[in-house]
């Protein structure tokens, strides 16, 4: 039996350029310093004021590019990607508890510091009762959760699906990330917020992409994986490929062996201009499915070699700590 | 601020992330839940914890509460006859 085609419909995000906008593609804000909060859009013109004023900013950005994305559809599965979580409330609850013990804890914190509260709060908003699943695998969560509907939708389960990937960065974690030393090192990009929504539908009509394949592993490293990927998908040629490079030397050298093995292909880099977050991956996806939407690359993109146009087809590579994940990409075209 | 009225609204907006309300724009007399702020279930549970961190209040009975959350006056009543803190 042949497997269902999978493509990307529609894609929104909220991060630190303009929300809701494509508008970074012709001029990026440039980000500063070693942390740059997500661009939050007028939440008001989406969301109830009443309704949303229990939502921290990671619930609202989440319903308002799940609205954006399925403008009044529905879904046969909702599929969640994040890495912390809803860290926000996770960090209140924890603190009332610290130093209040636990009889004060507040409600609304308590019941939104799940990292499911995201998906739940969207299957809700849009009367989507269906498949609803969550994964929280750090910085390749957003590629587990796409993962998930897009081999669902090959083998014809569901037809369409919401994949969104939400990350917020409390203070906290800033402050624990700065200890750890894994941010802020010589080069870096700084870390951000993202909130990234898609829909995924088996009709073509309209579609920005292509998902041809994704793979996802764990401990392991791109050398151990790409030729089997490559073979796999029959890639003769890429036209270029698009990596999580965040220019901190220590976490870019996962990347080395791509560039080893693919050395006439052009690279791509997009956390320059998102910034680092555990959902950063998923605004490398977001960003890949423009270009082929456009058939073209900005060239703020643009790292290493010259893209022949029109963009045809792209490989998206991440890598969080020891995992690692591919993703291939077409044009409709 | 040192009307117990006006602190309570205050707690009240901050508990309840009321932000797009101000203490001039709450009633006395007004109803908190269904009609007037329109508060709900969830936002109960909020006041009463409220009540037991800022006042030593503890509400076991939600029949209780029902009644002492029927306006700002009403609670301001129950919280000055009943506070330990």
């Amino acid at each position: 039996m042949e497997s269902k085609k999978v493509y990307i419909k529609a894609i929104a995000q909220i991060s630190a350029q303009q929300p809701l906008s494509d508008d970074w593609f012709a001029k990026p804000i440039e980000l500063q310093g070693d942390f740059v909060p997500a661009c939050n859009p007028q939440f008001r013109n989406f969301l109830n004021p009443l309704a949303a004023r229990r939502m921290t900013p990671i619930l609202k950005r989440a319903l308002v590019t799940a609205k954006v994305v399925l403008n009044g559809a529905t879904v046969d599965a909702i599929v969640t990607g994040t890495g912390l979580g809803c860290a926000t409330s996770s960090e209140k609850i924890i603190n009332a508890m610290l130093e209040e013990g636990e009889a004060f804890s507040q409600p609304t914190h308590f019941m939104q510091s799940t990292h499911n509260t995201i998906g739940s709060l969207v299957a809700i908003d849009s009367k989507c009762h269906a498949y609803n699943s969550t994964y929280s695998q750090d910085g390749i969560s957003a590629e587990c959760a796409l993962l998930d509907a897009f081999a669902q939708m090959r083998l014809g389960k569901i037809s369409n699906a919401l994949v969104g990937s939400h990350d917020e960065l409390p203070e906290s974690w800033l402050k624990m990330m700065k200890r750890g030393k894994i941010v802020d090192n010589p080069g870096q990009v700084p870390e951000s917020e993202a909130s990234v929504s898609m829909l995924l539908d088996s009709d073509k009509t309209g579609s920005k992409c292509e998902i041809k394949d994704i793979l996802v592993a764990y401990n392991t490293s791109f050398d151990a994986l790409l030729n089997s990927f490559i073979s796999r998908n029959e890639i003769s040629h890429l036209d270029a490929l698009i990596t999580g490079v965040n220019g901190w030397e220590k976490h870019d050298n996962a990347y080395n062996a791509l560039f080893s093995a693919l050395p006439e292909v052009p690279q791509l880099h997009y956390k320059h201009i998102f910034g680092e977050s555990c959902s950063a991956s998923a605004l490398g996806i977001y960003a890949s499915a423009l270009c082929l939407k456009h058939g073209e690359v900005p060239v703020t993109l643009q790292h290493e070699g010259k893209t022949s146009l029109p963009v045809k087809n792209l490989l998206v590579a991440n890598s969080s700590g020891s995992n690692k994940s591919l993703i291939f990409l077409k044009s409709c075209d | 601020m040192d009307n117990l009225q006006d602190i309570l609204k205050q707690q009240i907006i901050d508990a309840l992330n009321l932000e797009e309300i101000e203490i001039g724009d709450i009633d006395n007399d007004a109803p908190l839940f269904g009609e007037g702020l329109g508060l709900d279930s969830i936002d109960a549970l909020e006041l009463i914890v409220l009540l037991e961190r800022n006042y030593g209040i503890k509400i076991k009975d939600p029949a209780l509460g029902k009644e002492i959350f029927k306006s700002v006056n009403v609670l301001y009543d129950y919280v000055s006859k009943n506070r330990t803190k």
